[in-house]
């Protein structure tokens, strides 16, 4: 759990954009573990069933709240305040203007490096959903995180 | 289907990956761990007493359904004169025999249908 625990926290922020929520969830996700690790069939696919578990436990919450069927993009109540928050600060605030079907596929593609077909597969949506939920995101996500775009591109330039 | 990602955007997301401190996350799940286990035992040690109790309450009229049960079972279906005749059919001649033969044969059927 130590060695896990960080990642797992991680991909829960992404997801719900909470630290004391995804600390939260992150806690059901490994208790829900420890209760069903009989059921794990292959040991050396710890980290995959981990994240599956961390996935449904998102789902789940998100469902709680009626969220997955609000399709609409959120109005985002503040804009990104780089350096004084942070990157993962900014990132979550951009990330949580997003609806929650496109910020869970931006979220695995970007965070966790999945293929379509993974979070498809994961998360029971149409694989051209995925793709459109991850270039509308991502698309989103650019207009609001121009300011370190232009801050990298001038470290790539200098 | 393509899964091209946009480089600058993955940088920021490596970038804003942090490394959390064990320390009281893990605490409170292992909290929650010992509260689980401490609950689970509780529950075995309830139905292991509920379990206890019910035989011992139930110990003595089971033990007289099933005498009851295995005297009906064997009582002769043919009441036959000859008693070394009677003794030698009623292995056979019984209310379990038809019993026993009835389900076999729903099961030899019931194989038949869905296998």
């Amino acid at each position: 759990m130590r060695r896990r625990q960080s990642w797992i926290r991680n991909l829960m922020r992404r997801c719900c954009g909470d630290p004391v929520l995804a600390d939260d969830l992150a806690q059901q996700v490994f208790l829900q573990a420890w209760r069903n690790i009989a059921r794990l069939q292959k040991p050396s696919s710890f980290g995959a069933w981990l994240k599956r578990l961390a996935i449904t436990a998102w789902l789940q919450h998100s469902r709680r709240n009626d969220a997955l069927r609000d399709a609409e993009v959120h109005e985002e109540a503040d804009l990104p305040h780089e350096g004084t928050t942070g990157v993962a600060m900014d990132l979550d605030r951009a990330l949580s203007t997003l609806p929650d079907p496109v910020r869970l596929c931006v979220v695995l593609s970007y965070h966790e490096r999945m293929t379509h077909g993974e979070i498809a597969e994961l998360t029971g949506l149409p694989p051209g959903t995925v793709k459109s939920h991850i270039r509308r995101g991502a698309e989103r996500l650019r207009q609001r995180l121009s300011a370190y775009r232009q801050t990298h591109s001038s470290e790539e330039l200098s | 289907m393509t899964d091209d990602r946009d480089p600058k955007l993955q940088a920021l997301f490596a970038e804003a990956e942090e490394d959390l401190s064990a320390g009281d996350f893990t605490a409170n799940v292992m909290n929650d761990v010992a509260g689980l286990k401490r609950r689970a035992l509780i529950l075995r040690l309830c139905a292991g007493l509920a379990l206890v109790a019910c035989a011992w309450l139930l110990a003595m009229p089971l033990q007289d359904a099933a005498s009851h049960l295995s005297q009906g079972l064997m009582t002769p279906l043919i009441g036959l004169e000859n008693p070394l005749l009677a003794q030698l059919l009623l292995p056979l001649n019984n209310v379990a025999f038809p019993i026993a033969l009835a389900l076999l044969g729903l099961r030899f059927i019931r194989r038949r249908l869905f296998s």
